[in-house]
């Protein structure tokens, strides 16, 4: 469903993703765990094409993403590469609502202006698609009116309304009150048991440990260490993953 | 004593104001005031839409065209506006050849120098918003001119209107440079009656009213605006 083949990326001098290669299969359910500034946000944002690789090669459904030879050489899309990218979706931390329209023009907005789809058709998708998250009675609501997890609930269902093949979270309960986690870590639970394709950036290791089929631990750019999730959390074979999962195990 | 003379000679020559002068002259102020204020929603009119292009070049991933935006608001907001009129009344025609008609010189000198202004306002009100929003646009598929049309401008317009409107008042006082080049603004009919009557005290004073009359209310509301949103954004 995804490959990543080599890919490197700098940020002026700091190399952030050194020469990282996975794949993920349909409706696999992959994790990527690791400490801050380790480039998981970056990995996420190069598989939607919101960063270019300046090395390397991603595949999308086994179609060329994106590509670049490296030496600074210009960055080719695949063919397909509109039509790949329409197929994923992200939710990120924070503040992704558009706050000058209701929850439900959120909604509409993409599949009406993007996709051309009929006004009454996407709200009635919009409306069982915002009951799925919980959400129905917010329709008409701005977002300043939601609490937070009710915000990042909405952004999944805006995403879901792109119908997308893959869904990508980059710590969507990180700014969160610890209250408010379980109801958004719900809906992605759900979703994982529909078949969902996903990759999930993410600190709670309880979710890991119950939704991921795989987890994926990454250190300064580089993927150290993955597998299942009973064998990272409680046999990591590199003692960098160990050191990482003890030091987060202790402080929860 | 005699250092006096001078002053008493002024006092005699103006014993008392002459307020009603104004309004014996209003005619030729109304006239004046009708062209101030067409140069000025021309010009605010043009300004407003070209800032948005100033500000898109301004954030523009292109090196060259950035710096370039960059360089043209730089050398419009730091030089006198009276110097940038005229420049293009004059010396244009001068070293370009071009030759404009007076009225377009002032429209295209005023335009340029305010899109500079607001461009910038524009600029600070779309940095205003947090990056996940656009990436959220962006990933959802929607291109460039409709994230800026749906997402970005809606909210970065709304954000900065009390800036776009003390800018304006700005702009709208800055039309009475026009009057030295002779076009026929409340500015120079002012001055005109001024020299007609010897009363350049109560006419100007006049014509400082009238000015104040049309910006007050406009800067009124800029703060009731700008109230309004500190208790939005709070
Ligand atoms: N646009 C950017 N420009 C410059 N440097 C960047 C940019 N984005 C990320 N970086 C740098 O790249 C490195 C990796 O960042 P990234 O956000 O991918 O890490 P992360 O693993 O997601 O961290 P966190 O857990 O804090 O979110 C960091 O050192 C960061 O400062
Ligand atoms: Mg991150």
């Amino acid at each position: 469903m995804i490959g990543v083949r080599n890919v490197c990326k700098r940020f002026g001098s700091v190399e952030v993703l050194r020469d990282v290669c996975f794949e993920v299969q349909p409706s696999e359910k992959v994790v990527i765990i690791g400490p801050s500034g380790s480039g998981k946000s970056t990995l996420l944002r190069l598989l939607i094409a919101l960063e270019e690789p300046d090395r390397g090669e991603i595949l999308i459904e086994g179609q060329p993403f994106v590509c670049c030879d490296g030496d600074g050489r210009p960055v080719k899309r695949g063919k397909g590469f509109r039509e790949l990218r329409s197929q994923m979706g992200m939710v990120f931390q924070q503040f992704s609502l558009f706050p000058h329209m209701t929850v439900i023009r959120n909604l509409l907005l993409a599949p009406t202006k993007v996709q051309g789809v009929d006004a009454l058709e996407a709200r009635r998708k919009a409306l069982v698609l915002l009951e799925k998250v919980g959400l129905k009675d917010k329709a008409d609501a701005h977002p300043e009116k939601l609490s937070g997890g009710q915000k990042q609930r909405a952004s999944i269902a805006r995403a879901l309304m792109m119908e997308p093949k893959i869904m990508l979270f980059d710590e969507v309960t990180s700014a969160l009150d610890p209250e408010l986690i379980h109801e958004v870590l719900d809906v992605m639970q759900r979703l994982a048991a529909e078949g969902m394709t996903m990759v999930v950036v993410t600190h709670e290791m309880g979710f890991a440990s119950k939704v991921a089929d795989r987890v994926i631990f990454m250190d300064q750019g580089r993927i150290v260490e993955e597998g299942p999730p009973a064998q990272i959390f409680r046999n990591p074979k590199e003692k960098r993953t160990e050191a990482f999962i003890n030091a987060v195990m202790t402080h929860i | 004593m005699s250092e006096m003379a001078p002053a008493i000679a002024f006092g005699a020559a103006v014993p008392y104001f002459e307020w009603d002068l104004a309004f014996r002259y209003n005619r030729l102020l109304l006239q004046g005031l009708r062209t101030t204020l067409e140069i000025s929603v021309v010009i605010m009119a043009l300004g407003l839409v070209l800032g948005i292009f100033v500000a898109a070049g301004r954030l523009s991933k292109n090196p060259l065209i950035s710096r370039s935006v960059a360089a043209y608001i730089e050398l419009f907001r730091g030089t006198p506006a009276l110097v940038q009129l005229v420049w293009f009344y004059y010396c244009l025609p001068i070293f370009l050849g071009v030759s404009l008609p007076g009225y377009t010189a002032i429209v295209v000198a005023l335009t340029l120098n305010v899109s500079a202004f607001y461009g910038e306002a524009y600029r600070s009100g779309i940095q205003a918003l947090p990056k996940d929003q656009i990436d959220s646009a962006d990933v959802l598929g929607l291109s460039y001119f409709q994230r800026l049309r749906y997402v970005v401008a809606p909210q970065a317009f709304r954000i900065v209107i009390p800036v776009l409107l003390s800018l304006s008042i700005s702009l709208f006082k800055d039309t009475s440079l026009v009057s030295t080049l002779g076009v026929g603004d409340l500015m120079y009919e002012g001055r005109v009656v001024a020299t007609q009557t010897y009363r350049p005290i109560e006419i100007l004073t006049s014509v400082a009213a009238i000015y104040f009359l049309i910006a007050f209310p406009v800067s009124l509301l800029t703060r009731r605006l700008e109230l309004r949103m500190a208790r939005a954004y709070r």
